[in-house]
């Protein structure tokens, strides 16, 4: 474990002097992330102002769940989102073999050496967006909700970790599978609106089949006390079972890896 | 002149054939997006029980939100992309040295591009626009009229993003410069919800900025929400813009030019 908080911490430090060396451009483009997150809850708002919105959500709650949005992904981008880059840039060049040859678990070496700094923005972002609404709508975040909030958002992660091992795992096999993550994204806009507005069979298929409304409907849903420690349980079967298969999927590719490039 | 032309397209048409994986994954996920705001807005007019938001009906949305995808995938410019990739490795020199303007070297190359995007983008979304997004063909007044604004679009939007890509001479990394500049496009042309749903004061200001010329005006040709003659007042106002960041373009470069060492970074 203290190996791979050192390997972390080097990470960290190695991704900051990069930062640092073109700091104008780094802020610029945390300036850019802030901008482009802040569109969605605009448009919430123009929304809002023109109609009475979408059934089931008030503007502030609808602001709370775009908040969550950001958040979850925000972190995702800190932490997460690199590993697929990594190994794709990787397994493309041929150079896959060197993280093969680290003395750590391939896969434990790249989630904790992959690093995007500039995801804080938009966790900054979410956090106000979370905190504007909260005070709007007069909830206190010492409840049991809120709990189920947290213990909803590790389930997020652990969804967004799962579908980024997956699209690692198809870098193997695919070689160019940057179209396969820019897939992933644009069907992550699914979660970017309460899972009210699509029907029952695309709800079901959004929970259990592929759980993308674990990003934002039911940690949003929960903190609003719309959910209990029941549903958690029963979105945690569907997103562990995604975990294991992406897991398999993992050991599966990592074995067909050629060496070759591509 | 005419066959240099004719080359500089076909590079650039080539060049793109050879990313052609990047345009089928878009054709998978446009209808994808087409359809999260189909149940988006379904639900906003059903729960609203309004006909008409802001100057739209629900199939009137939807197809604004077809064709604002057609003209963003035929409008589409990497070239601040590819400058601030020759300036950072010192390939600029290559371009310069071409028997060509350089401005016109990238435009024609981009006009290569945007033919590609015709044939595997813009036509396959129409067709699905009218077989499952209610997207009607425009008479041809209107049809023919929205063809010549996609194409004064494409050029505006190529001039912006030629200006946005000079900035590498000064600043070496734009990644950060583009991002905004992608972001700020597709919110203030009306990329991501029809301007009038913007107040008053706010449409009046885009108004007097170019972005609205880049989607939102050529949407709304297609959609027939103007008149004969504010038609031609619309488009008329995209060649001016071209004129004026034509200029602008020019005169920055003579400046860039001034800045650039040939070296690379």
């Amino acid at each position: 474990m203290r190996r791979h908080f050192n390997l972390f911490r080097r990470s960290l430090e190695m991704e900051i002097s990069t930062d640092l060396a073109y700091k104008t451009n780094f802020i610029i483009r945390c300036f850019a992330l802030v901008i482009s997150d802040f569109i969605g809850p605009l448009i919430v708002l123009l929304i809002y102002n023109s109609s009475l919105g979408v059934p089931g959500w008030k503007f502030e709650e609808f602001i709370l769940f775009q908040g969550t949005f950001i958040f979850v992904t925000g972190i995702a981008h800190t932490f997460i989102y690199h590993i697929p880059f990594n190994v794709i840039e990787n397994v493309r060049e041929g150079t896959f073999d060197k993280i093969l040859t680290k003395p750590f678990n391939p896969l434990l070496y790249l989630t904790f050496s992959s690093i995007d700094l500039e995801g804080i923005a938009e966790v900054i972002t979410g956090i106000f967006l979370i905190a504007w609404s909260l005070i709007k709508l007069d909830i206190s975040i010492f409840s049991l909700n809120a709990v189920y909030y947290a213990l909803f958002l590790l389930l997020a992660l652990l969804f967004l970790y799962s579908a980024m091992i997956m699209i690692s795992a198809l870098a193997f096999i695919v070689v160019r599978s940057f179209g396969l993550l820019e897939l992933l994204f644009k069907f992550m806009d699914v979660a970017r609106y309460p899972m009210n507005i699509y029907g029952l069979e695309m709800k079901f298929i959004f929970t259990f089949l592929l759980p993308i409304a674990v990003i934002s409907f039911y940690p949003a849903s929960a903190l609003l006390g719309r959910f209990s420690i029941a549903t958690f349980i029963e979105i945690l079967v569907p997103v562990s079972i995604f975990f294991a298969i992406s897991l398999f999927a993992w050991n599966f590719g990592i074995k067909k890896y050629t060496s070759a490039g591509g | 002149m005419h066959k240099k032309i004719i080359s500089l397209i076909k590079t650039g048409f080539k060049e793109a054939v050879a990313y052609r994986f990047h345009f089928y994954v878009s054709l998978l996920t446009s209808p994808l997006q087409l359809l999260i705001y189909y149940f988006l807005w379904k639900a906003i007019f059903s729960y609203s029980g309004q006909e008409i938001i802001r100057g739209f009906t629900l199939d009137g949305i939807i197809a604004y939100y077809a064709l604002n995808m057609i003209v963003s995938f035929f409008t589409w410019s990497n070239i601040d992309d590819r400058i601030e990739g020759q300036v950072r490795g010192g390939h600029m020199v290559n371009d310069l040295l071409k028997p060509f303007k350089t401005i016109y070297i990238y435009f024609f190359n981009n006009l290569g591009v945007s033919l590609l995007s015709i044939i595997l983008e813009t036509i396959p979304l129409f067709l699905l626009g009218m077989i499952f997004f209610k997207l009607e063909l425009a008479p041809l007044f209107y049809f023919a009229m929205f063809f010549a604004s996609i194409v004064f679009a494409l050029i505006l939007n190529f001039l912006i993003s030629y200006l946005v890509g000079m900035t590498a001479f000064w600043f070496n990394m734009i990644s950060g410069i583009r991002k905004v500049k992608r972001v700020l496009i597709a919110f203030l042309s009306g990329g991501m919800i029809p301007l009038t749903f913007f107040p008053e004061t706010f449409q009046k200001i885009f108004s007097y900025l170019p972005f609205q010329y880049m989607r939102f005006v050529p949407i709304n040709v297609y959609l027939e929400k103007y008149a004969y003659t504010t038609v031609f007042v619309m488009t008329g106002i995209q060649v001016l813009w071209i004129l004026g960041l034509y200029f602008i373009a020019e005169f920055f470069w003579k400046k860039a030019f001034k800045k650039f060492a040939g070296a690379g970074i």
